[in-house]
Parts: structure tokens; sequence; C-alpha cells
């Protein structure tokens, strides 16, 4: 295994020197760092562009400069730009925004994708099926340009305007609860009295529910309040045992609806005490201490398998945990949507932040929020398609295996055969290809980048290139193809890791 | 070689699905293999819809505006072409109506600008077109170009192995740790104002790497085949080995991978475009009109949809036919009646399944579960075998 580690990384080490060679002659050789200063008229017109050459040791022929460049790379220095800026710094800042965009439209583009290829996987050919199967072909097939665009010129300025007003169309509230209804009722399955009943239940609490926010006003002055937090707390710790035990694990359930009932009796002392002086390790401190309080809780009630009640209250408490979160962002929505600095249009389109806009730990968290929204829509939109079409192969090719039939046939429930037996071993293939995909990430985001106007990695690369400026470029490029052959290495060993079939030698 | 020897005996399981094998069997007596393919193919109803549009699409954009080639011009029907600048006509608003009469619309009629014109007054529609043009000759020169190179490389490597693989396969990784965007960006910098031919080249000579590694994969197992030791033995040359008797068994990999390649590559093209990267002015292409009229879109909406639905209909149609070959060439995939189709079926056609099962039939028993078991699952029946789209281990 050692051996086989120490190999791949020789290996990929030598095949990433060879890539940043083809990559620094193409990119010097693509056009002339000279060209705006000939065009200039300025008087000292020679002597700038003397300077340039001896800044960017622009005599030396770009094969040479390779290794001139690969020397300050082994001294931790990645050159200066054409502007005379470190590059290094450059490359700190840009990798920092492009991570923020990236890590989150990554991570829901996954769970969404694999939700989502679950369910029409496991509801193959129903009306959902080929619902998820003709959109996933949709979002493949659209250019994510196209998207940003649309995105950043139609949808910020329809949701700013709808926002001063916020009221629901009676056709909307009809159409969007007929949706959801039809959704469910195809998800859930069932004869057709079970499915009837599904479609109506669920379309009239859609209904309901839009017609309460239009009604109240809500999306200006959003909020779950503490009925919101228990009854989602119940939902969630009913629907998180489900999945995760079953509902016939009394201890299991019992423990995560203690956890809901500690959230419940936490919020107003966390509401009105601890949030007001959140800062980031506070945040992270709490995030840590309630899954640990959670998972203390379900080892406390035991159970047949404590593991299996520790792991459900922990989740359960994280969640209602957010939801509490969450109810503490939105109440001060009002208050960011009205300050000076946003003047009542918040979902911003530029940037990743408000510039000047100060504020408390929550403030910048909804700023955050409304600049990351647009440009995650876009990716998530895209790279979703990818991830429900495989995790549906998946699901469908292990379904088809005999140990399946197995355990049906030693009468196992529908639950455990699905997310024990099947969704496990479902999960190998696509883990592979998460390691390929948050290995291509930084370096993926280039389009949306520059659409939505961060200063990221793609910026970098993308205005390196037009100044025909090498270093910026291949900073941004050293560190995707590091990324990317990391990964590449961690998919194979992950893949052997989960699949004893897969030897390593 | 028909579908019936890709069948392992031995498999499959009693009832439905025995009766269900021997209709595919009878519908695919005598037929040879490409016959069965282009059978299975034709009734992909996605995939024909598909390639009646992508026609459509093709022959409008050619014909309308004309063909513009090394100074050769050959006009259109259309009275405009994409440099022209006729007269601002209702502040270009696009002046084509759809909506019938008896509902409030002006009946179907196309009028002088039914795509609407920018602010300087270019023909919309002409401009489009001659987009959607560029756009799809990048395609398939990328599509070619990444075709023959992956398969070339592919097949050296895996039908030689040994120090020719690690080589070939080593650069494929060297070419692979290089994001298509960025050497495109990179290349397209260079050669995009060269025109279209050239910038589907450069494309086409960094897209070919994934085609490459499946179709070594496809060498590595074909090559280990009785027919290939057969021809060996007597006496075929290497190249005959590997045109005439491994490349056709590996043709429905390639083909699959070749069409998805030119969906990926049509979309990389506007993409570039988009950044300034791909086609250069004064031509253009449906991702450089997204680019040049951004600013515009509050005021002329319709320069920013109709280029963007010319880039979705010509890429979704390709994968659709794309998913149409893959089916066609990997009956594992294949449609499967629904449940309510199955239960019609057995209404009509025989006893119910609950009585069979009932008196104790065995059979009918059996029958039951593989047809619950096959609502869940997808066409476990037919041939295996064929691995096309199947998640590969990565080292492979």
């Amino acid at each position: 295994m050692a051996s086989f580690i120490i190999r791949r990384l020789i290996a990929s080490i030598f095949v990433l020197f060879a890539a940043t060679f083809l990559m620094y002659l193409l990119t010097a050789l693509s056009g002339d760092p000279l060209q705006e200063l000939r065009e200039s008229n300025a008087p000292n017109k020679a002597e700038l562009m003397e300077a340039r050459t001896k800044l960017l040791n622009l005599d030396v022929p770009p094969f040479f400069r390779y290794f001139l460049w690969l020397g300050g790379i082994f001294r931790g220095d990645f050159g200066i730009s054409v502007q005379n800026q470190s590059v290094n710094v450059m490359l700190g800042n840009a990798i920092g925004a492009t991570l923020q965009l990236v890590t989150i439209a990554t991570v829901v583009a996954i769970v969404l994708g694999i939700i989502v290829g679950i369910a029409s996987a496991l509801r193959q050919y129903s009306g959902f099926d080929y619902s998820v199967t003709f959109i996933s072909f949709l979002f493949f097939s659209l250019p994510i340009f196209w998207v940003a665009v649309l995105l950043k010129q139609y949808m910020a300025i329809q949701i700013n305007n709808w926002l001063r007003d916020p009221v629901i169309a009676t056709a909307t509230i009809i159409i969007v609860a007929l949706i959801a209804g039809l959704l469910w009722m195809s998800i859930v399955g069932g004869r057709a009295l079970k499915k009837l009943i599904t479609f109506g239940v669920s379309a009239l609490a859609t209904a309901g529910l839009l017609l309460y926010f239009s009604l109240t006003g809500w999306f200006n002055t959003p909020s779950i309040g503490i009925v919101g937090v228990a009854i989602t707390g119940v939902a969630v710790a009913f629907g998180v045992t489900a999945i995760s035990t079953g509902l016939r694990n009394k201890k299991a359930l019992y423990s995560s609806l203690i956890v809901v009932g500690i959230g419940v009796a936490l919020y107003f002392p966390m509401m009105n005490g601890v949030f007001n002086f959140m800062t980031m390790p506070l945040f992270l401190t709490l995030i840590v201490a309630t899954i640990f309080l959670s998972g203390a809780v379900g080892w406390l009630m035991g159970g047949p398998d404590r593991w299996q009640s520790v792991r459900t209250a922990a989740i359960v408490g994280f969640m209602v945990a957010s939801v509490v979160a969450l109810d503490k962002y939105m109440s001060y929505w009002a208050a960011y949507s009205n300050s000076s600095r946003i003047n009542g249009r918040p979902i911003a389109t530029v940037g990743a932040a408000t510039p000047n806009l100060g504020g408390n730990f929550w403030i910048q968290g909804i700023d955050t929020f409304t600049h990351l929204l647009l440009p995650t829509i876009a990716i998530v939109l895209i790279s979703f398609a990818g991830y429900t079409r495989y995790s549906r192969a998946s699901l469908l090719e292990v379904m088809n295996q005999d140990y399946i039939r197995t355990a049906r046939a030693k009468g196992l429930t529908e639950r455990t055969v699905i997310v024990r037996h099947a969704f496990r071993n479902a999960l190998i293939p696509i883990t592979t290809i998460i390691a390929f995909d948050v290995g291509a990430i930084v370096g993926g985001a280039v389009i949306t980048e520059t659409v939505f106007g961060w200063t990221g990695m793609g910026r970098l690369f993308v205005e390196g290139l037009n100044r025909v400026d090498p270093n910026p470029v291949m900073a941004f490029f050293l560190v995707t193809g590091t990324f990317a052959v990391v990964f590449n290495l961690i998919a194979d060993l992950l893949y052997a890791a989960l699949d004893p079939r897969i030897k390593v030698s | 070689m028909s579908n019936i020897t890709m069948q392992e005996p031995g498999q499959h399981d009693p009832g439905v699905v025995q009766s269900e094998a021997s209709i595919e069997q009878k519908e695919t007596e005598g037929l040879s293999q490409g016959q069965i393919v282009r059978r299975r193919f034709f009734r992909h109803r996605a995939a024909m819809v598909a390639i009646i549009v992508l026609a459509f699409i093709v022959l409008l954009s050619f014909t309308s505006v004309g063909i513009s080639l090394f100074g050769i011009r050959i006009p259109g029907w259309w009275p405009y072409s994409w440099t022209q600048l006729p007269d601002m006509e209702n502040r270009g608003v696009p002046t084509l109506s759809i909506l019938p009469e008896f509902l409030g619309g002006n009946g179907f009629q196309l009028g002088n600008h039914p795509f609407g014109q920018d602010e300087v007054g270019r023909d919309i529609f002409a401009v489009v077109m001659r987009g959607a043009q560029q756009s799809l000759t990048i395609m398939v020169i990328a599509g070619l170009v990444a075709t023959i190179i992956g398969v070339v490389v592919g097949a050296v490597s895996g039908y030689y192995r040994k120090w020719v693989d690690s080589v070939l396969m080593r650069f494929t990784d060297v070419i692979i740790t290089i994001p298509l965007i960025v050497i495109g960006a990179v290349l397209g910098r260079t050669y995009g104002s060269l025109g279209v031919g050239v910038l589907g080249v450069v494309i086409g000579a960094f897209a070919w790497t994934g085609l490459a590694r499946l179709v070594r994969g496809e060498f590595l197992t074909l090559r280990e085949r009785e027919f290939v030791d057969a021809a060996r033995v007597s006496g075929a040359k290497d190249s005959r080995i590997i045109f005439r008797h491994i490349l056709p068994n590996a043709v429905g990999v390639i083909i699959v991978n070749a069409t998805l390649l030119m969906a990926g590559a049509i979309l990389l093209e506007t993409s570039l475009s988009f950044l300034g990267f791909g086609v250069q002015s004064p031509d253009t292409s449906l991702g450089k009109i997204v680019s040049d009229n951004q600013a515009a879109f509050a005021t002329r909406p319709w320069l920013f949809w109709w280029p963007g639905i010319f880039i979705i209909a010509i890429a979704l149609c390709v994968n659709f036919i794309g998913d149409g070959l893959r089916d066609a060439f990997d009956p594992r995939q294949k449609k499967m009646p629904s449940d309510r189709a199955m239960r019609r079926a057995q209404r009509t056609n025989g006893p119910k399944p609950g009585s069979l099962a009932a008196a104790g039939d065995l059979d009918g028993a059996a029958a039951m579960v593989t047809t619950r078991g096959q609502h869940m699952q997808d066409g476990g029946s037919t041939a295996r075998g064929y691995h096309a789209d199947k998640p590969r281990d990565p080292k492979g």
C-alpha cells in the first residue's frame, strides 16, 4: 500500500511538471506581453519596455524562462505579475474567494444530486423519473455562462423588484401547489388512493404555507419562531430516525425527540443571550458542542445498538441547531435589507461582499449569503445533472445484484435493504467521482467568477492570460493541477479502501 | 454476432424473463449486429426527435445566410447577412409572431426581422444563423479530431501494452491534468483569429483524453478474447487485428463517447467565445453574441434568448442522440415496459399473477418476484458483457 502511494505520488509529480512546462510554453507563446506598451504613446516607451523586459526576464527564451520560474517555485516564490504585484499575495486572496464560492456549491450539488438520483432510481419509470431524466439532460446541455448571465440580468432584478412588495399571485400559488402535489405523489408512490391522499395533502400544505407567507409579508420580515422550530424539529426527528435506524427503534426515536425538546427549551436563552455575542470561533464551538451533547443524549438512551442512537441524535441535534441559527439570521434580514448600503435590493450580482457594510456576525453572514446565492445556483444547476444521472445508474446497478435479492428474501425491511445494502454500495463509485470533481472544482469556476465579478482563481487566470502574463496563469494552474493530481490519487485510494475487490499494487 | 450469443445461459430466472427473452430472440432472429443496433436506435423516440430537430437546425443555419469559406461566398435565401446594417424597424423588436389570431395574436408571420435587431441594426436572425453555423462546424471538427486521436492512442496503448502503453498513458495524464477550458483559452487566444477550422482542431487536439482511456480499456479486454488469438494464429498482421477484429467490437463505446464529446465541444466553444478566447470579430459565434450584448439585455432581451436557445437546442439534441446510441449499443440500459403496461399485458394475455401464486404455482410466484424485481431494477434480463457506461476502475 505504502509503496503504491509513493510510486503514484512520484509519477504524479513528474506528470505535474510536464504539464506545467507545456502550460508555460503555451502561455508565454500565446501573445506579446509588451503589446500594450508598444501601442502606447508614452514618451518613455522604450524605457518602460526595457523595465518590463528586465522585470519578467523577457529576454530569456520561454524554454529557459520556465526553469527560472521553476526555481522560484522551489523557493516558494510565484514571481511577480506584469504590473509588478506579488503573485503570492494575489494567489492567497484568490484561493480564499474561490473556495468560499465553490465549496458550498459543490456540497449542495452533491447532496441534492444524490438525493434526487436515488429517488428517481427507486421510482424508476415513474413520471418523476422521466421528468428528472429530461431535466438532467436539459441542465447538462446548459451553457454555464448563459445561465449565469440569465441569473444576473433577470433573476436578480426580478427578485429584488418582487421583494419590495412580496405578494405571491394566486395563480402562482395554485401552480406551485399542483407541482408540489404531483412531485410528492410521484415520489411517495403506492396505490391510487394513497397517491390521491398524498397529492391532496401536499398540495394543500404547500398552498397554505405560500398563502401564509404572502398574506403576512413573510419575505420582508422572515422568522421561524419557537413554534416553527418545534414543528420542524419533530418532523426532522421522525424523518432522520426513519432513514437512519427505522422508526421501530424506539430508543433512537426518543433520543432524537429529547434532543428536539432541549433545542426548543434553549431557544429563548440562545436567541436573546448567547447568539448576540456571536463570533466565528464561538459559532464553531457551539456546532461541535451541539453534536457532542446530542450524541451524549443518544448514548445515555442506549438501545440495542448504542451508536445508532448516538448517530441519529447527533444528526437531529445539528439540524435543530441549524434551524435556530437560521431563525437568528432571519431576524436580521429586515435590518440588512433596509440598510443604506443595500437600499432594499438585497440580492447582489457582483463581488463577494458589500464593501464597508459593517454590522455584526449575523449581518455579515446574510451579506455572504446574498452574494453567494446566484453564483451558487448557476454552479449547482450545471453540476447537479451529472450527479443525478450517476447516482441513479449506480443505485440501479446495485439493486440488480444478487445480494439485494438475498436481503429481501431474508425478510429485511425495505429501509434496511435500500439504506444499508443498496445505498452504501451505490456510494462507492459516486465517491470516486466526487473525489475527481473536488479536485477539479478550484479551476472549474472560471466562467462563473467572470460573470459575477469574483476576484478568485478564475479571474487571476483570465486576466493573466489577457495580459500574456505567465506568472499568475501558472500560479492558477499549479494550484488547480496539484488539487487535481492529489484528489485523483485520493479517488484511487478511496476506491480501493471502499471496495475490497479492488487491490492496489 | 447476434444478440443471443452474448447472453450467458444460466443467468436468467425462469418465468417472465424466459418468455421475454424469447420475444427478444424472435425479434432479432436473422439480423446482423448492425441491423439490431440500427433498429433499436430508430425506436428511441427522444433520439429520433433530436435527429430531426438537429437536421432542421443544420439546414436552416447553412442555407439561410449561405456559406463563407476561404473568401468564397455563397449567398443564402435570407435577404440580410450577418454583417449588413439594415435600417432599424420597430426599435429592433422581433417581428416574429406565432400566436394564432383567435388567441389575440397576429397569426403566424415572420416579418422582416423575426429575431429582432441589435442597437446598430444588424439582423439577429442572420447573426444567430451564422453563429450556429460556426458553432456546429467547430463541434463537428473538434469531435472528429478528438475521436481520431483518442481511438489511435487508446488502440495502440491497449494493444501493444508495455512501454508504449506507459508512455502514451503518462502523456494522456499530462494532458488530462490541464482543465479543458484552461488549455482551450490559452490556445484559443493564440489561434482563435485563424478561423473556426483551426479552433475546432485545437479543441479536438486536447479533448481526446477520456476517449483514449475508454478505448484502451476496451482493447485490453478484447485482445485477450479467442477470436483475436484465432486471427493471430492464422497469420494476421497487427494492423489487421486492430482495425478488422478489435475495433469493430469497440465501436459502440467509440460512437457513444464521440457523440457526448461533441456535446461537450459545443459548450466549450461557446464558453471560450464568451470569454473572448474563441471566435474573434468580425466573425461571430453563439457564445460571442451573448458576450457582445451582455450590457443590452435589460432593453433588448431577444439578443440574449435566441443564441441561448440555439446553443441549448444543439447540445440537447446531441446529448439525446448520444443517449439513444448508448441504448442501442448497450441493451442493459434498454427501456423496460412500465409497471402499468406490464399489468395490462398480464390482464389481457393470461391469468392474474396473484391467483397463480395463491394456487401454489411455483413458476407464477417466481414470475411475480421477477416482475417486481425488474420494476426496481434496470433491464437485468438482457445481454451482459457490454459495459459501456459502467463506472470504471479508475486505473483502467
